[in-house]
């Protein structure tokens, strides 16, 4: 037995990496309606712009999705590279398009480019030819783009665009110099180490205090770069110069860049610390939050699992022994209707007829507010009454499946040839049916538990959201409002791995009430 | 058993089921509903739209009904549009099953399936505004003294009465306290009610209809199709290909449904009716290509697939050709349910306010009814009743599906 369980739970590993690569496919996908700078409440702020491309690149950090997916070959950038990067506003033939990519592409790359900036500035007014020939052949790919697409609006400009790029002449020099500028303080600082919801150790107290100090020297360094660019340049270059080391890799340094600073081990690093981020809207942790949340959507699902096998399994033996008769045939037309009822439906009809029309029962919520003031019998049937309505409407469609799936079972064994033997011994009808047939045809009923446990999780969205419960559901229904990908991610796993553990019970529990199933 | 259900030598398989299947009178009757809801969906503009057939208002010639159905203006949805069409070719589509028979019915068929898309495909690619945005053709007809004649119900998918927000069924609009009072012709009946922005509820739900039925079928054939294509492989090559489709299945009936929609969801920026197909289709072919396994696994035992094998057709051959065929009862029934189920999905989706809102679907209007508590009741009621019945009637058949095709039942 217990080797049986230990093995189901190994087989649960590749399940739980599969439903999270299911995950990390989602927040991949993610990153393609990027620049759309949305704040918090879902619209479009043009005014806030700045602050939401920093929202956007915390966003971008938090998952990683600034890091390359599987391989991240970044030590192999080249000067060439990073110059059409860090130019392309120069050009008046950039699309929109190039120049958002360019400045994404450059704000992903972070850090790691800011030797290429310093040289690159330094190089700037006069480029040495390897520099100027890489310029040239980026042009000529480019130009086959520029020609396919749309002439730009400036009529001015000569058109279709020359064959070789304009001369590096001192403009283009001091376009470079202050483009470089302006990406070396968006790329060089540090960043604090945030942590919500924990204390902050010592080291990384200090480390922030260092961070942010840095940060205002480079500020003042940036605040010069206008007025006087070749001195700010002076500057950088004396910044970075006084510690190289952090960008001189080393093989084993690029083999573990390669591998593992990569979207792909990153999330699954943070995954096995358990770390699910941080939520976007009030910076708790994701695994915190869901946390608090989970025995108010348990309650939910637990309650409505054992109430629908409570009122099933009579319902199911009653209407299988008087198969044919009136009061069955009635109880299996209501019993599939019931069935057929969507769970919103149920539950509106009850939320508006309970609590506003009769004004039986609370409307919302899962305890009341002055929950903390009651007797702990009060709070009890506090509780109870305000889960009566959302338990029932999360329960109606199992029961009558259930109830269905015992009638059946019980129908078919009450044929069988053990039963003909029990009647003809002379056992009584209750006996027969109840210690007999019931028992046997309660088997199959417990493999539903599992199949219908993620439909009943599920199913808790609707209802929470419909009586405002605040638990897993409204939890996750918020977020997708307020576009929270961590928490969605969060809940996903948390409620996958809730799912498996129920699977696991229920075949432990198939195994303890069938003897004839072996599990060597 | 009686004389009368004697099976009749020769009969074929389709036959002996469809036999069973007429026997079970619920099924039946599910079915004729059915088919009465979907020639109500299709006939919707007949019932219920605000353009007349025809009127002798100055500046119109022919029909503005006419023009209207292939205006974005007025169907902005290619769903609305399809529906559209098939009232005018549906009809060859009966004549075809009432009068052709044997291989020229299929043949017919077929040609008249792609005749329809076709058409559709190029009505889409032509269609163009005919209608001014502030058209309205009830007022004007009224304000030019006009003779029209109308659809039953003059009212619009999305034509907006504001002023007659949240009416009560079987009553005149109930007019906003401060809203301007219109003249007595131009004050609309509402036989279900109206909704928050005082469209109609029976026409929403008509064009709702076609909605859920377009949702509910494609997404089925969507997810059908693939579980038919994996459960042959998985099943037909068994070994590490079974194994590796096996634990795909797994993961995906694993993960709770409902969460994963609401995260596929906030990704999406402007999620439409075929993103939500595809999100019904992706987490259910599961159940399908496990049928479709098992049934494989048991007829690649049987005969002739070894024959096949011996004359030496294609794997692809014996397992489309040979096997599928053969596999396809458990199938047909599982489709059934999910067309219910699928239509289920795209109403919790709506209801939970993350589905197309150019679709006036069901699960919208059921949204509106709960977020107006007393007033929105009609709405509740009706967009509920609708998918109720339609789940009902779907569930139906296929449980009369399921008797007719179980073996054991067989008499």
């Amino acid at each position: 037995m217990w080797a049986y369980v230990v093995r189901r739970l190994l087989l649960m590993v590749p399940t739980l990496i599969g439903i999270s690569l299911v995950n990390f496919l989602i927040i991949n996908a993610a990153d393609a309606p990027r620049g759309g700078a949305i704040s918090p409440d879902g619209l479009v702020d043009a005014s806030a712009s700045v602050e939401a491309g920093e929202a956007e690149r915390v966003f971008r950090s938090a998952f990683n999705l600034d890091k390359p997916v599987l391989f991240n070959t970044r030590f192999t950038l080249d000067d060439g590279e990073i110059l059409w990067l860090v130019a392309t506003p120069l050009r008046p033939y950039s699309t929109i398009e190039e120049k958002k990519n360019a400045r994404d592409t450059l704000e992903d790359y972070g850090r790691g480019i800011v030797p290429h900036l310093i040289r690159l500035g330094n190089a700037a007014d006069a480029l040495p030819s390897e520099l100027r020939s890489d310029y040239e052949q980026h042009w000529t790919k480019a130009r086959k783009g520029w020609l396919k697409g749309d002439r730009p609006l400036d009529k001015n400009l000569a058109w279709p665009p020359p064959e070789t790029p304009p001369p590096f002449d001192g403009q283009f020099g001091a376009g470079v110099l202050s483009m470089t500028l302006n990406r070396l303080y968006a790329n060089a600082p540090r960043r604090p180490i945030v942590r919500y919801g924990e204390e902050m150790s010592e080291d990384d107290a200090a480390y922030n205090a260092t961070v942010r100090k840095e940060q205002r020297e480079l500020r003042e360094v940036f605040d010069r770069s206008l007025t006087d660019p070749t001195g700010a340049l002076a500057e950088w270059t004396k910044w970075y110069e006084a510690d190289t080391s952090e960008w001189e890799y080393s093989f084993g340094d690029k083999a573990s860049m390669f591998f593992l600073d990569t979207r792909f081990a990153k999330y699954w690093h943070n995954l096995l610390k358990f770390d699910l981020g941080v939520s976007f809207i009030d910076r708790r942790p994701v695994v915190d939050k869901i946390w608090e949340k989970m025995p108010i959507s348990l309650t939910l699902s637990l309650g409505s699992l054992i109430l629908a096998y409570i009122f099933a399994l009579p319902l199911g033996i009653l209407s299988g022994v008087t198969h044919g008769s009136t009061s069955d045939r009635i109880t299996t037309v209501v019993l599939f209707a019931l069935y057929s009822m969507p769970i919103m439906f149920v539950g509106l009809l009850l939320r508006d007829y309970f609590t506003t029309e009769w004004q039986l029962l609370p409307a919302r919520g899962f305890r009341s507010e002055n929950y903390e003031q009651l007797t702990s019998v009060g709070q009890i049937w506090d509780v109870v009454v305000h889960v009566t309505l959302p338990l029932i409407a999360l329960t109606i469609g199992s029961l009558a499946y259930y109830s269905r799936f015992m009638k059946s079972g019980l129908l078919e064994v009450i044929r069988a040839d053990f039963i003909r033997t029990a009647r003809a011994k002379g056992l009584s009808e209750f006996v027969v049916v109840m210690r007999h047939a019931a028992r046997n045809s309660l088997i199959p009923i417990v493999t539903l538990l599992g199949a219908s446990l993620p439909v009943i999780i599920g199913g808790s969205v609707i209802v929470e959201v419909i009586f405002q419960i605040d638990g897993m559901g409204l939890l996750g229904y918020n977020a997708v409002l307020q576009r929270d990908y961590g928490v969605l991610l969060g809940l996903n796993i948390i409620t996958a791995v809730l799912t498996m553990a129920g699977i696991l019970l229920t075949d432990v529990f198939y195994a303890v009430l069938d003897p004839r199933i072996s599990y060597k | 058993m009686s004389g009368a259900h004697k099976p009749v030598v020769g009969e074929t398989y389709y036959e002996i089921v469809k036999r069973q299947f007429m026997k079970n009178g619920p099924a039946v009757w599910s079915l004729w509903v059915l088919v009465g809801v979907f020639f109500l969906a299709t006939y919707a503009p007949i019932v219920a739209l605000d353009i007349p057939f025809t009127t002798d208002l100055e500046g119109v010639d022919g029909s503005p009904w006419l023009k209207s159905l292939i205006d974005p203006a007025v169907f902005p949805l290619p769903v609305d549009i399809f529906f559209n069409l098939l009232m005018f070719t549906l009809p060859i589509a009966v004549a075809v099953a009432v009068f052709a028979r044997g291989r020229a019915r299929r043949a017919l068929f077929v040609l008249w399936a792609i005749g329809h898309l076709v058409g559709f495909g190029y009505v889409n690619s032509i269609k163009e505004d005919h209608r001014q945005p502030s058209h309205d053709w009830v007022v004007e007809v009224y304000e030019a003294q006009a003779d029209a004649f109308w659809p039953l119900f003059k009212h619009g998918p999305s034509s907006q009465r504001t002023e007659f927000n949240l009416t009560p069924p079987l009553s005149r609009g109930k007019l906003r306290p401060g809203a301007e009072e219109p003249p007595k012709e131009l004050w609309p009946f509402y036989v279900l009610g109206s909704d928050n922005l005082g469209n109609d509820v029976l026409t929403r739900v008509l064009y709702g209809t076609r909605i859920s039925l377009t949702i509910g079928i494609v997404a089925v054939a969507l997810y059908v199709t693939v579980g038919i294509f994996l459960g042959g492989l998985a099943g037909y090559f068994g070994g590490w290909v079974d194994d590796a489709l096996l634990f795909c299945a797994q993961v995906v009936m694993t993960i709770p449904g409902l969460f994963l929609i609401l995260f596929i969801l906030s990704i999406l920026p402007e999620p439409n009716i075929f993103h939500i197909m595809g999100i019904i289709a992706m987490l259910s072919w599961p159940n399908v290509m496990r049928l479709v396994r098992g049934e494989f696994l048991r007829q690649r035992a049987i005969d002739y697939v070894a024959s096949a094998k011996a004359l030496g057709f294609s794997d692809m051959r014996i397992m489309f050709r040979h096997i599928a065929p053969n596999s396809m009862a458990p199938v047909f029934v599982s489709a059934t349910f999910g067309v219910a189920g699928a239509i289920l999905i795209e109403s919790t989706i709506s209801f939970l306010g993350f589905g197309d809102p150019a679709a006036p679907s069901w699960g919208q209007l059921l949204k509106v009814g709960g977020e107006n508590a007393s007033s929105g009741r009609h709405l509740v009621w009706v967009a509920g009743g609708a998918i109720f019945l339609i789940v009902l009637i779907l569930n139906l058949i296929g449980e009369g599906l399921r008797d007719a095709l179980d073996p054991k039942l067989k008499k």
